[in-house]
């Protein structure tokens, strides 16, 4: 054979496969964001996905909102150290702190999971809006609910820190990555905007078979605290009798009616965040293991009810009567398996009136017979071992109900014009907490002594739902009312200052985009 | 007929048959043979003659003069000290006088990539080991057996059970996200990274080859930065024509358990966690005295020692055309862990086939069938259970529930009686070749290789679980397929060429392709009630509860290589190497990466000056600088995606999707770029051979996982950003250091130092690895300017001797007198990851290995070290067992911690962890340095004929003892070991050890028999 030959016979080998083709990439098992959002089912399959991030830990799925909503505040306390309630449970938190995830439940977890719904959300608008394959009317009520959930999201993040990063436009990350703090009026601008689309074209109710999705009240109820928050007041009142009057929604007549787990989507309930037992898969794995041990990863599995719930070896409070303790939850099909990582603050147990009837459920310091140690939340926690096992709970997130309508109307109508025609709307909560009208049936109050009694109101009827730290910020008082008061065994009384009424933004974000610091090189006042 | 009895053995496991099958060869009648060996034109007194394959020979007399009896297949091998050995047929001679020449250690034939080359003409970096290395002692994986036998490769084994895999790194790790093991090389076929050793028999393997250096990876480009292994297996080529050989090798090994970590007695431990309860104001766990409760010792409950047995049987030989060889193996070893174990047959067959003087032909093919049992049961239970948790209930019902937390508990010995975990796999690896030789210039040479592996793994967990009964959960049960897909076509031509008596060259190019496929199917099932049908009818379970996946990944790889070889008047070596890589990994613009490399060697010791000197009969000096690279991304990262993010809606579950990660198409190859130097030596005749090598290797364009704002929506974005270095020096020495007709000794010594150094993170100083969610941020980083990576933690100073100290200290965490300590590095008064210093690195100053070998008569005796020195190991267990609650056990040396009584103890008193939280801190690192007894080996060469066994050519009985002593202070014992393996988080998490699974001390007894 000749040398030419074989040069020939090489380049024939080499040449065989040596087209573009063979390195092409064959994704097959890969959803792709180029290939996607092209049909209706696909974008609902992408909404679908944001809820999901709403149920993280960091958001609604276990404390996330409730650390910067509830503890800190005259409500909640662990019963011991824990490490996930510190930061704000003792107002240690700091710029470091902030960073440090434990259990998906930090600073940073809850900033970065608002923000990935709100990129989400803005790729859905984008994709969604005037996307051919959709129908106009899908489409309307589509961006409709995404932008309510963006609007929630902003909401939050306006609450927590005030001036943040804020864009509504599906932006490339680049150009994301470097956008300072916008300030807070024009974000809840925005806010209101999304809120007032999302009154426009969403479902007033939904079919049993779309339970837990957003309806137009649930964005009402936002818009109304957002008018309350700049003092709007005549504004929070026109939207708070929209909901009143127009609303599907009426209050139930007990109390504790609210909170039957057997019942989630009762008439008081404007919105609540579906959860189901047994459910693997989900966004964070969060479910206990078929052996017993936890996963890695703390997800939204909905831990919740198990934070609330109490655990064996914290009680009773005679310790020998552990096991007959333990005999008497198990013949109900109970058990004190959770953490009991929120209890009742000892302010608050103290200080609820005895002939409320509400008590019973916020305040359980003896069951079955026994007295506890610590008393326990039970409009949060569920004992039943079947229906909601540890770390495994069924029980719905509540996340907005009619009574905070009535009382928000409250004290609207107080701030504009006085008690004289605010009684009204009080006094349909009080009526259902107390047996005799001597009781529940308030005269004669000037308005500072309205404001204060709306003060308490809210304490007693709306505990652990998520707003106590929002009100007493709102109301200017949060730093007075902490540091007056005794807590079981931290010291926030003497640790808050009056900057903890915002949250710093994670160390590690300043790191990444210093531009985060041009507006507020203070961050907060955590520097 | 040959082939058929193997089949029947196939499929009856006795392999004592064979040996008894193959008894019956008779050897060729003896002849005597007589003659002188010379050197120099003197007669060589003393020089050994063997009968090759058998223990027969004899030596020289005073005039030289040997006689010996042969037979005419016989190969007579003649050596001495300084000399190279020289083979002879005897055929019908029966007289043989020999010349030895002088020897040159330097001139055995190792192969390279695509190809061989004389050691001697070497300008890269190369490190062999020879099968009796790796069968000196029986080992079931060959990785095992390159501890410590290459200079400058770190092998580490990730745990001791069976069939566990090593960690390799061959001169430090280059890479951060990407994989920084060797690729690995089988007869030419190239298996990747990851390839299951499993499948190969140890016994199989002719040797070894280990690339290092950019000058021999180069030609492997891309996939070479963390160095090449070259496994060749034993063919037919050069076996005695005519009757085929056959060998039979049996071992049966008992494997015991080494020292375990010392634990707080029973009573001891009741008082601590009473201790520790009490004063976190909890109900005291155990109130009685301590001979109330139970007191299990689960080491022993849960360990025990464990056979091995294992048979090979191989027949090779060659006929005028063809050449064979082909081995089957059987291997069967039961774990110390109870419920571990893998059982392997594995058939290869070598054939080579010379279809006229230019054409050759042949194939390789090796199949595998891997039954593994991956255990009910962990070492970690063992070490973790506290001895009062009873097994059983009263009724004799299996205990499921710990009264200390409060909680279900997973009860070990219900686990082994009622579970299933088990793995089967199976994988056909082959490659066929034709060989075309137009001329004795030219070699064209083609092969095409498929590789098949398909796995299951079946996972029962039993309805009767008590934990799961006191869930009211019903078991579960999982199935998993593994399908994986390859193919390799490899195109070579070579040209080899004396230009004159002064110019020699040898040029290859060749074209490689590369396919490989993985197709995964899982299900899983809950909330089955009932053990009727294991993991064997997953619809017999809670029909909404279930979780199915599959998944598919595919790549492929197109490379254009050169090679140049230019050697002037013998002295002078010089050579070139380009390869062109194309993956489809990468995006368009970035799919092709060029690497090219040059090295140059000159031999002193062939210089005109050296010729009167007598110290070094070789002398070589070598340099080599190149690139190669890392295509150190999985699939599709390049691409954007959508995750899987379900939830639902009304309780019922519905399918949603966020985007998980955002796309890069700029994402490139890692490139190292490295500089070896080098200097071999062989002196006094011979009788040392040493080698010393110095390199340096920077890695850019890391590809690392960086942080981006969270504001984006995302919290990091794979970015080519970062550089790293490597360098370090290896030395190796082999000595003879004496050798005579009837004893011989010799010494190897593997010494070698790496020093890894992150040079740039991307602009910023550190990034936090997070190894456990549990364990949170903060205890390992990558830190710009230390190695890759480092431990860090708080520095904890003992305990709070007294109230006023607290006070004094400034700290705003709650504190406690007895309680631990820490150091606040930056002031600020809180205790946290701010105040973390580097604690240590799992990378070791110095590897070695060290090896005696002795031989007298008919015996022979090894011992081999093996060990590190320098490295830190991080202790996983010192959270649980050392610093915090009662519910787990404790270390011995809690037995002295802090008490009112004991004020003087700087360990923390029980209980105080819940008032000062634990943050990852300075007593959780703990010194890795270690020194094993690796191997010790006894072994009889029998000599056969003296006692009368026809048709025996050879047979030995060899006893053998692995891991018999080990030097450490580690806590857990065997600092070796690797929490997180060889991939993912193990690229770079190396060093962490939570008490892997113990390596047993191993006592093996084996025959090998050669017909």
């Amino acid at each position: 054979m000749k040398t030419k030959n074989i040069i020939l016979y090489t380049l024939l080998l080499f040449s065989c496969f040596a087209c573009e083709d063979f390195l092409e990439e064959d994704p097959r098992a890969l959803v792709a964001p180029e290939t996607f959002y092209r049909s209706e089912s696909d974008v609902r399959q992408a909404v679908v996905g944001i809820y999901a991030i709403l149920k993280n830990n960091s958001i609604y799925g276990q404390l996330g909102l409730d650390l910067f909503y509830d503890n800190g505040a005259d409500i909640l306390e662990p019963n011991r150290s824990a490490n996930i309630v510190e930061p704000m449970g003792n107002y240690s938190l700091n710029e470091a702190i902030a960073d440090a995830s434990t259990q998906k439940m930090s600073v940073s977890d809850t900033w970065k999971d608002l923000y990935r719904v709100i990129y989400n959300a803005n790729i859905i608008i984008d994709k969604t809006t005037g996307n051919s394959a959709i129908s106009v009317a899908a489409q309307t009520d589509i961006i409709a609910e995404v932008r309510f959930i963006r609007g929630l999201c902003y909401w939050h993040i306006a609450n927590l820190w005030g001036d943040a990063p804020f864009y509504t436009e599906a932006l490339t990350l680049d150009q994301i990555r470097v956008l300072g703090r916008t300030d807070e009026a024009t974000i809840l601008d925005s806010v209101l905007a999304d809120l007032q689309f999302a009154q426009l074209h969403l479902a007033s109710d939904y079919p049993e078979e779309q339970r837990g999705r957003a309806s137009k009240w649930a964005a009402a109820i936002i818009e109304a605290k957002l008018h309350m928050q700049q003092k709007n007041w005549q504004a929070g009142l026109n939207k708070s009798l929209e909901i009143i009057n127009q609303s599907p929604h009426r209050l139930l007549t007990n109390y504790a009616d609210v909170f039957d787990p057997k019942n989630e989507y009762n008439d008081e309930i404007i919105w609540s965040l579906d959860f189901a037992k047994d459910i693997r898969g989900q966004f964070e794995e969060g479910t206990v293991r078929a052996d017993g041990s936890f996963p890695s990863v703390f997800g939204n599995g909905n831990w919740r009810p198990s934070m609330f719930s109490p655990r064996l070896r914290d009680e009773p409070k005679n310790s020998s009567e552990r096991s007959a303790l333990a005999d008497a939850l198990e013949a109900r099909g109970e058990a004190f398996n959770g953490t009991g990582l929120q209890v009742a603050a000892k302010d608050f147990a103290e200080k609820f009136p005895l002939n409320d009837l509400r008590r019973s459920i916020n305040i359980v310091d003896n069951y079955l017979g026994f007295d506890l140690n610590f008393p326990y939340m039970a409009k949060v926690w569920n004992l039943d071992v079947d229906d909601s096992p540890r770390f495994n709970h069924s029980d719905n997130r509540l996340v907005f109900r009619l009574a905070d309508v009535y009382l928000m109307a409250a004290e609207c109508e107080n701030e504009l014009n006085g008690p004289v025609n605010a009684y009204q709307y009080i006094h349909p909560i009080r009526q259902r907490a107390f047996i005799t009208q001597a009781e529940w049936e308030l005269v004669g109050l000037s308005q500072q002594e309205f404001r204060e009694v709306i003060y308490d109101e809210r304490k007693w009827e709306l505990a652990g739902e998520c707003n106590r730290r929002y009100d007493l910020i709102r109301w200017g008082i949060l730093f007075d009312v902490v540091e007056n008061l005794e807590y079981r065994f931290w010291t926030p009384n003497t640790n808050i200052r009056p900057y903890h009424v915002k949250l710093p933004i994670p160390l590690q974000e300043l790191q990444v985009n210093p531009a985060l610091l041009e507006s507020d090189p203070s961050n907060n006042g955590y520097r | 007929m040959k082939l058929k009895m193997i089949t029947l053995l196939w499929l009856n496991k006795p392999f004592f048959w064979m040996l008894l099958l193959f008894m019956s060869y008779t050897s060729v009648q003896a002849q005597v043979v007589k003659g002188t060996v010379s050197a120099d034109g003197q007669p060589l007194p003393g020089a050994a003659i063997i009968i090759k394959g058998s223990s027969k020979g004899t030596v020289t007399d005073f005039d030289g003069f040997y006689t010996i009896e042969a037979g005419a297949n016989d190969v007579l091998m003649f050596s001495y000290v300084g000399y190279a050995s020289k083979e002879v047929v005897v055929g019908t001679q029966t007289e043989i006088d020999v010349t030895l020449e002088a020897d040159n250690s330097l001139d055995e034939v190792v192969v390279i990539g695509y190809g061989t080359q004389r050691k001697s003409d070497l300008t890269g970096s190369v490190s062999s080991v020879s099968s009796e290395d790796v069968n000196v002692n029986p080992v079931s994986r060959v990785d095992q057996a390159l501890q410590g036998r290459a200079a400058g490769v770190q092998v580490t084994q990730t745990s001791g059970a069976p069939g566990a895999a090593s960690v390799i790194r061959v001169r430090g790790g280059n890479s951060i996200t990407g994989s920084n093991e060797p690729l690995w090389v089988i007869d030419g076929i190239v298996v990747g990274t990851n390839f299951n050793l499993n499948n190969i028999n140890s016994n199989d393997i002719k040797s070894i080859e280990i690339l290092k250096d950019a000058s021999s990876i180069a030609i492997y480009g891309s996939r070479g930065a963390n160095g090449v292994i070259l496994v060749t297996t034993k063919t037919g080529t050069g076996a005695h024509l005519g009757k085929p050989e056959v060998s039979a090798n049996v071992y049966t090994s008992m494997q015991m358990v080494p020292e375990l970590p010392k634990m707080l007695s029973q009573e001891e431990q009741i008082a601590f966690t009473n201790e520790s309860a009490d004063f976190r104001g909890a109900a005291i766990p155990f109130p009685g005295d301590p001979s109330d409760y139970p007191n299990n010792d689960w080491f022993d409950l849960l360990l025990g020692p464990a056979p091995i047995f294992n048979a090979d049987v191989s027949v090779v030989g060659s006929g005028e055309n063809v050449s064979y060889y082909t081995s089957l193996n059987y291997f069967n070893q039961e774990g110390i862990v109870k419920t571990s174990g893998i059982e392997k047959y594995i058939f290869r067959s070598n054939i080579d086939v010379r279809l006229s003087d230019k054409v050759k032909t042949g194939f390789r093919v090796n199949y595998s069938y891997i039954d593994q049992k991956n255990g009910l049961v962990g070492y970690g239970n063992a070490i973790a259970s506290l001895p009062t948790q009873p097994i059983y209930n009263d009724d004799g019902t299996y205990n499921g529930f710990d009264e200390v937390t409060g909680s279900p508990w997973s009860n070990p010995i219900a686990n082994m009686n009622l579970n299933t975990n088990e793995t089967f796999r199976n994988n056909l690896l082959g490659s066929f070749y034709i060989d075309y030789s137009p001329s004795s210039k030219w070699i064209i040479r083609s092969t095409f290789s498929p590789d098949f592996d398909n796995s299951k793994q079946n996972r029962f967990t039993s309805s009767q679980s008590p934990n799961l009964l006191y869930l009211g959960e019903g078991g579960n049960a999982s199935v998993r397929t593994v399908l994986t897909k390859g193919w390799n076509n490899e195109n070579t031509v070579q040209y080899q060429s004396d230009i004159n008596e002064n110019h020699k060259i040898t040029a290859l190019a060749g074209a490689s392709f590369q396919k490989v496929t993985t197709e995964i199917v899982e299900s899983e099932a809950f909330g089955i009630t009932n053990d009727a049908t294991g993991f064997n009818n997953l619809e017999n379970a809670d029909p909404n509860r279930n979780i199915i996946t599959s998944d598919y990944s595919g790549f492929q790889i197109a490379s254009f290589f050169g090679r140049l070889n230019y050697s002037y008047k013998d002295r002078y070596l010089l050579t070139l190497v380009g390869r062109t890589d194309g993956s489809s990994v990468f995006a368009d613009d970035n799919k092709y990466e060029f690497y090219p490399s040059v090295a140059a060697a000159w031999k002193v010791s062939e210089e005109p000056f050296m010729k009167n000197q007598e110290t070094f009969n070789e002398l070589k000096l070598r340099a080599s600088y190149g690139k190669s690279g890392n295509q150190a991304i999985d699939p599709y990262r390049t691409k954007g995606l959508l995750v899987e993010a379900n939830t639902t809606i009304n309780g019922i579950q519905q399918t949603g999707l966020t985007l998980g990660r955002p796309s890069n198409p700029n994402l490139t190859w890692e490139t190292t770029t490295s500089l070896d130097i080098a200097l071999e030596a062989s002196l006094f005749k011979g009788r040392i051979f040493t080698e010393f090598n110095y390199y340096y290797k920077k890695t850019n364009d890391l590809l690392l996982d960086v942080t981006i704002p969270k504001q984006t929506g995302f919290t990091s974005q794979l970015q080519n950003v970062g550089a790293l270095e490597n360098k370090g020096w290896e030395l190796s020495l082999n000595t003879n250091n004496i050798s005579t007709a009837n004893f011989n000794w010799s010494t190897t010594l593997m010494l070698s130092s790496n020093k890894n150094k992150i040079l740039d993170l991307g602009g910023v100083d550190y990034i936090d690895v997070v190894v456990d969610e549990i364990l949170g941020s903060g205890n390992t980083r990558l830190i710009v300017g230390e190695s890759v990576p480092v431990f860090t933690g708080v520095k904890y100073l003992g305990t709070w001797k007294s109230q006023d100290e607290i006070d004094a200290s400034g700290l705003r965490d709650p504190q406690v007198v007895g309680g631990p300590k820490f150091h606040d590095e930056n002031g600020d008064g809180i205790i946290s990851n701010d105040d973390a210093v580097v604690l240590g690195s799992p990378l070791p100053d110095i590897i070695f290995g060290f090896e005696n070998k002795f031989s007298y008569k008919n015996f022979d005796f090894s011992f081999y070290f093996q060990g590190t020195k320098g490295n830190e190991v991080y202790n996983l267990r010192m959270r649980n067992h050392y610093f915090t609650r009662g519910e787990f056990t404790k270390f011995e040396d809690i037995a002295n911690r802090w008490t009112p009584t004991n004020q003087g103890s700087d360990i923390l008193r029980a209980g105080s962890d819940s008032v000062t939280g634990i943050p990852p801190n300075s007593e959780y690192v703990e010194d890795g340095s270690h020194i094993r007894l690796k191997n010790v080996r006894l072994a009889f060469n029998m000599p056969v004929e003296k006692m009368g066994m026809p048709g025996i050519k050879n047979a030995s009985i060899y006893l053998t003892g692995t891991n018999l002593l080990l030097w450490s202070d580690f806590r857990l014992i065997d600092p070796e070991g690797s929490r997180f393996g060889r991939n993912g988080l193990g690229n770079i998490a190396q060093g962490y050890n939570d008490g892997s699974y113990p390596n047993p001390r191993t006592l093996t007894l084996g025959l090998n028999v050669t017909f």
